[in-house]
C-alpha cells in the first residue's frame, strides 16, 4: 500500500469514524447518481447573502474523503450541480444541498461548501 | 385567508415567473421559483428564481384625499436570477445569464398591454437597475422590478384606482 492509499485510508477510518464525529451522507452528482460516503459536516449559522439582505442561506461545510469510492474525488467533483443530502439540523430530516465551492482540498481530504 | 392587495400582486408575479418552470414557447426552463421562509431556506440550483420583497414606500403625490383616503404605495421585488452551468459547460456564464434574464423580463411583461397592473392590483410598475450577483459560488442577476399600488388608507385589502 502506498502512502498515498493510507493517508486515503486512514482519512476514512480515522477522521470519518461514524464512532466519533463522522455521519453517513449522501452524494448525488449532476446526472442523479447517488453514492453513501462518510463526512463530517460543520453546520454554520444563517448567512445574509445579498447585499440587500432580504435573502438569507444557510451555510454547511462538508469534510470528506478526497476519493472516488470512499468520499467525494476532486476530479469528479462539479460546482455545477453536484448535491449532498444530510439533515441540516440533526435529527431533521436529510434535504440535498447544492456543493457550490471547494473549500481546501489536498490528497487525503477535501472540504466543501454547501448551501 | 384574505390576501391584501400587496399580497394578491406577490402571488401574480410569482405566477408569472412560474410559467417559465413549465413546458413554455421560452428558452428558459427554470428548476423552481422560491419565496423563501424564514429559516429553512432554499439550496442554490441552476436557473432558479428568488423572490423576495425589497424597501417599500409611500408615494404621497399618487395618493389623494377622500373618505376613506387613498394612498400610494411603491414596493419593490427582488427577482434574483440563479445561474449554476456545469464546469464541464463550456459556454460563457454570461450568455446563460442573457438568455435568462430576458425570458424572464418577458414573462413578467405578459399581457404585454396591462402587465403593469398585475391582474388589475397595481397602477405602475417599472424594472430599476439590475445588479450581478457573483457570490458565495452563485452567480446570476438581480432584477429589482418597483410596483406602485393603492389602497384604503385603512384597509389593505381594498384596492383603489
Amino acid at each position: 500500500m502506498s502512502l498515498h492509499d493510507t493517508i486515503i485510508a486512514d482519512a476514512s477510518a480515522v477522521f470519518c469514524n461514524l464512532e466519533d464525529f463522522g455521519e453517513t451522507v449522501t452524494y448525488y452528482n449532476r446526472d442523479g447518481d447517488a453514492r453513501d460516503i462518510k463526512a463530517i459536516v460543520v453546520r454554520d449559522a444563517l448567512e445574509v447573502l445579498s447585499e440587500a439582505g432580504d435573502v438569507t442561506s444557510l451555510s454547511f461545510a462538508v469534510h470528506v474523503v478526497n476519493s472516488a469510492t470512499l468520499g467525494i474525488s476532486s476530479e469528479e467533483i462539479d460546482r455545477g450541480g453536484d448535491m449532498i443530502e444530510f439533515p441540516s439540523q440533526i435529527g431533521q430530516e436529510a434535504t440535498r444541498r447544492s456543493i457550490v465551492r471547494i473549500l481546501e482540498h489536498d490528497e487525503g481530504m477535501i472540504s466543501i461548501e454547501c448551501r | 385567508m384574505s390576501l391584501s392587495v400587496l399580497e394578491l400582486i406577490a402571488v401574480e408575479l410569482e405566477r408569472r415567473l412560474k410559467t417559465l418552470a413549465a413546458a413554455s414557447s421560452y428558452d428558459t426552463r427554470l428548476s423552481e421559483v422560491v419565496r423563501p421562509k424564514r429559516l429553512e431556506t432554499f439550496t442554490p440550483k441552476h436557473l432558479q428564481v428568488i423572490l423576495t420583497q425589497g424597501d417599500s414606500q409611500r408615494i404621497d403625490e399618487l395618493s389623494y384625499p377622500g373618505n376613506p383616503p387613498a394612498v400610494a404605495y411603491r414596493q419593490v421585488f427582488n427577482i434574483r436570477c440563479h445561474v449554476m452551468p456545469s464546469e464541464r459547460n463550456c459556454e460563457a456564464v454570461d450568455i446563460v445569464i442573457n438568455q435568462m434574464r430576458a425570458d424572464v423580463i418577458s414573462v413578467v411583461c405578459t399581457p404585454q398591454a396591462d402587465w403593469y397592473q398585475f391582474d388589475g392590483q397595481s397602477i405602475d410598475a417599472q424594472f430599476e437597475p439590475e445588479e450581478t450577483i457573483s457570490s458565495e459560488g452563485i452567480d446570476g442577476i438581480n432584477l429589482p422590478i418597483a410596483i406602485v399600488y393603492r389602497t384604503d388608507e385603512h384597509d389593505p385589502y381594498t384596492r383603489r384606482a
